[in-house]
């Protein structure tokens, strides 16, 4: 059976490729989704429970009894519900000077058709996403679970807090335009 | 008895030993391996051949009167698996493919995964590569396909890298330019600046050339076959050469070699040692086609079911087929191995139920030599294919491995009923005949694929069952398909070592070439000249070779041969040739020849000579006389078998229900005898299972004929 430190290590990418394997190919713990929070709650320096992480740095934790998106280093981007993007620090690559920072001449896309978005924590400037999209595509939404029905009908247990299921980027952005 | 031949098969776990005396009479014997001394592994195994089969005869006595000794083995592949070969290795090849070996070929990422994972690209990844990129040097030249030179070797360069190379203290180079094959002149050039440059820094290391090694057409498996033979085959023949040592030592007068994975033997100073790596499962194919060659058959299935895996091979108008690309250890190389194909299925396999489906799983990976949990001291705790047999009655708990190991038929029951039983809702014989049938099912659905892919049927087929865990399976795994004949010989556990001592004393050479035949005739003359030149190069170096091996050339019959297809075709075939030099008027004998072939392998109505024919390789194999085992022949008796070969009954559980069956000693049977199921034959090293509504017939090689009986 899976135990914590196993799962630190493949958290913290410590494991070969080979004994990596051997846990994708083997059955799925039904267990191993509570260790990863456990790991991960040791990892952060607050104290808010996280429900479901969404990527290296951000995780959707409870606050206040509502589920809110969180930075590692502890900035809040408020209701999981929202793009969380909205609230975050972006640097637009779509020049050439600026894609040639990272690519050599020739070797990085044409800015009149793609251009690279950064999105950075305004707590901590980590790197926390990126995507690359034709000028004026809307800001993707990557990730909006809902965790009512993963809690409930996945993990057959209560959410430990609990919003209706819906995308409130719109809303949002409505609000915010008035 | 007198000994004449010994064949060993040293596993990763256990040790077979087979051997045979003058008339055909065989005994097994099986022993753990030990990987630190193989030599001791191999002598306790022909001690428990000679002890599980009451010889009192000295091993020193047994040694003496041996003509041959032949090792198959994992002793190579597993330093490779285990990264611990001859390290580290600098690689010399042409400038802007400094990546190539890096890179490798996409496949690598998955060709050794069972098929489940192939289909999750998150399962794959690649092999850590055995030079590393700092190892590797290019140096600019060019040599076009055709041979010609279009850029001259930069000699400058060859000097820096190998300066470079010796300062990093590689422990040999290697030299793989792009087709060489077709021309080695500047590996040549190369081998001949880095010994210069040694020279001068009074520092030598070994160089080995790819178009010696391997002078076949593809970069990356050349350079893959001509790195592995420096990082595994040549520390490998440091401890071949030690066996042989502790064997001279006790008595051993005859050679030692080792099986090829192309179907032959070398001596351990064979130059392209990187070629016995795989042995293993070449073995039984061997062994079929020896069988094959007796009884005149020229179809034959060979089927070996071992604790880890169910390995399959063809032979299809009496020849076993020859794949010239396969991996070691994910690693592409293009030297020629018998075709033996596998899944991972056998009778040590886990047996588990998907905790979200509740699906039964079997596979891939097992518990190999621990049996099951019916073996408590194996310290196995999921349930395998043997507990399953064990449940049923059709494998003895008290006589597995002639007692060796008591198996605990109840430990089997409750842990079946714990973890796949209960959670099924049915009873646990009812679980474990349903486990048997899917991993049946499995390899009969496996079988008949391998088949009809051929364009052929099941019915055009002989099979042959052999590996520890075959007999048990054999009815199970061949129900319905309707295979002319059904052979299981009675050495089913030692058949791969029996098929190895088969192979003839001599190896073969390879050259990529591309010759067009074409429809009218034109090229006949000069492709003639290009395959006689060929061969005498080949020729050459094969002597050169046989005198460095201490043999006399003149002492070695050549056999040449070429492999080709039809102009635009994949899938090449091997088409022997008489002998060589051959005259213009040969070549329609090899179209011929080549139809012939390719009718009876595919079918007629994929012919497409109109086309002309495309030559792609020119093969030259040698051979010395080799002793070989005899089949016993033996007098057909009575068909009710001798009192003394009963055993006591026991119930066994087949379709649904519990039979009163009838157990035999195999060792006590008589060819003629017939059995008829339900009954069970048990042997140490097997046990041969006849289920109801089934007979097998023990003929004069002492083999068993199984068949099913007609219904209705
Ligand atoms: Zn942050």
């Amino acid at each position: 059976m899976e135990t914590k430190e196993l799962v630190k290590d493949i958290i913290e990418g410590r494991l070969s490729m080979e004994e990596l394997y051997r846990i994708i190919s083997s059955d799925k713990n039904p267990g191993r989704f509570k260790l990863v929070l456990e790991v991960l709650q040791e990892k952060v320096p607050w104290d808010e429970k996280i429900i479901l992480p969404l990527s290296d740095s951000l995780f959707i934790v409870c606050k206040d009894n509502k589920p809110i998106v969180k930075c590692k280093c502890g900035f809040e981007f408020g209701d999981y519900r929202v793009n969380w993007k909205l609230k975050a620090k972006v640097f637009v690559r779509d020049t050439l000077e600026s894609l040639q920072e990272l690519y050599k001449p020739f070797m990085h896309s044409d800015p009149n058709w793609t251009e690279i978005r950064e999105y950075y924590c305004p707590g901590c400037f980590t790197l926390l996403e990126t995507e690359v999209v034709p000028p004026g595509y809307p800001v993707i939404f990557d990730f909006l679970p809902d965790i009512n029905a993963f809690y409930r009908e996945w993990l057959g247990e209560e959410p430990p807090c609990e919003a209706e299921f819906m995308d409130k980027t719109l809303e949002y952005i409505r609000e915010r335009m008035k | 008895m007198m000994f004449e031949i010994l064949s060993v098969d040293t596993g990763g776990t256990m040790t077979d030993t087979f051997l045979v005396d003058r008339e055909g009479n065989f005994i097994i014997g099986k022993a753990q391996t030990t990987p630190d001394k193989e030599y001791l592994g191999i002598l306790n195994s022909l001690k428990d051949a000679l002890k599980s089969s009451n010889i009192e005869l000295d091993v020193r006595r047994v040694l003496e009167s041996l003509r041959a000794f032949v090792y198959t083995g994992t002793i190579m592949i597993n330093r490779i698996i285990e990264r611990k070969g001859l390290h580290p290795i600098g690689l010399i090849t042409t400038a802007g493919f400094e990546d190539t070996i890096r890179f490798g070929r996409g496949k690598q990422s998955w060709v050794e995964l069972p098929y489940s994972e192939r289909l999750h690209a998150v399962s794959h990844y690649y092999p850590d590569p055995i030079v590393e990129r700092s190892y590797v040097r290019g140096v600019r030249e060019r040599v076009l396909t055709s041979g010609f030179e279009m850029i001259s070797l930069y000699e400058e360069e060859v000097k820096e890298a190998v300066v470079d190379l010796l300062e990093k203290d590689v422990k040999a180079i290697a030299v793989c330019l792009l087709y060489s094959f077709a021309n080695p002149e500047h590996e040549l050039k190369v081998e001949k600046i880095a010994k210069k440059v040694m020279e001068e820094k009074g520092k030598e290391v070994p160089i080995f050339l790819s178009h010696r090694i391997n002078p076949v057409i593809g970069e990356l498996g050349r350079m893959n076959t001509t790195v592995l033979q420096i990082y595994g085959a040549e520390p490998s023949r440091e401890q071949f050469e030690l066996i042989k040592q502790h064997f001279r030592e006790i008595g051993m007068k005859a050679p030692l070699r080792i099986l090829t994975s192309y179907g032959t033997t070398v001596s351990p100073s064979h130059e392209k040692l990187i070629t016995t790596v795989t042995s293993g499962p070449t073995g039984g194919v061997l062994g079929c086609k020896y069988l094959g060659d007796i009884y005149g058959f020229d179809y034959i299935v060979g089927t070996d079911v071992g604790g880890t895996s169910f390995d399959v091979g063809l032979i299809s108008a009496g020849q076993y087929s020859l794949k010239t690309e396969s991996t070691i250890n994910r690693f592409l190389v293009n030297f020629p191995m018998i075709s033996v194909d596998s899944i991972g299925a056998g009778t040590g396999s886990y047996i588990r139920l998907d905790p979200v489906t509740k699906r039964v799983r079997i596979g891939p990976d097992s518990a190999s030599f621990r049996v099951g949990v019916s073996w408590e001291d194996g310290g196995v705790s999921t349930v395998t294919v043997n507990d399953a047999l064990v449940i049923m009655g059709h494998l003895n708990p008290d006589y597995f491995l002639g007692g060796e190991v008591k198996l605990n038929r109840k430990r089997a029951e409750e842990m079946f009923h714990d973890q796949i039983a209960s959670p099924l809702g049915v009873d646990v014989e009812e679980a474990a005949e349903g486990c048997l049938e899917l991993i049946n099912l499995e390899m009969r659905m496996y079988l008949n694929a391998m088949i009809v892919g051929t364009g052929h049927a099941p019915e055009n087929y002989h099979l042959v069952s052999y590996g520890g865990g075959g007999p048990v399976l054999t009815a199970g795994y061949t129900k319905g398909l309707n295979f002319r004949g059904i052979l299981v010989p009675t050495w089913a556990a030692a058949f791969s070592a029996f098929g190895a001592s088969t192979a003839d004393y001599g190896f073969r050479h390879d050259l990529s070439t591309e010759l067009l035949l074409t429809p009218d005739g034109g090229m006949d003359q000069i492709v003639t000249e290009m395959l006689n030149h060929g061969w005498q190069e080949l020729k050459k170096l094969m002597e050169e070779e046989l005198r460095a091996e201490g043999i006399d050339p003149e002492s070695v019959l050549y056999k040449p041969s070429l492999r080709m297809m039809y102009f635009g075709m994949l899938d090449d075939l091997e088409v022997p040739v008489v002998r060589f030099p051959i005259k213009e008027s040969y070549i329609d004998d090899i179209r011929h020849t080549y139809d012939d072939m390719f009718e009876k392998i595919y079918a007629r109505g994929s012919k497409s000579p109109e086309a002309g024919y495309m030559i792609s390789r020119i093969i030259l194999s040698c051979s010395m006389p080799t002793p070989k085992p005899k089949l016993p022949d033996l007098q057909e008796g009575e068909s009710l078998p001798d009192e003394k070969a009963y055993k006591k009954g026991r119930e066994i559980f087949c379709e649904g229900e519990w039979h009163e069956a009838e157990i035999y000693e195999m060792g006590y049977l008589t060819p003629r005898n017939i059995i008829e199921g339900p009954s069970v034959v048990e042997a140490p090293s097997t046990t041969f299972v006849v289920p109801p509504g089934w007979k097998a017939r023990l003929d004069r090689h002492r083999i068993f004929w199984l068949e099913e009986n007609k219904r209705g």
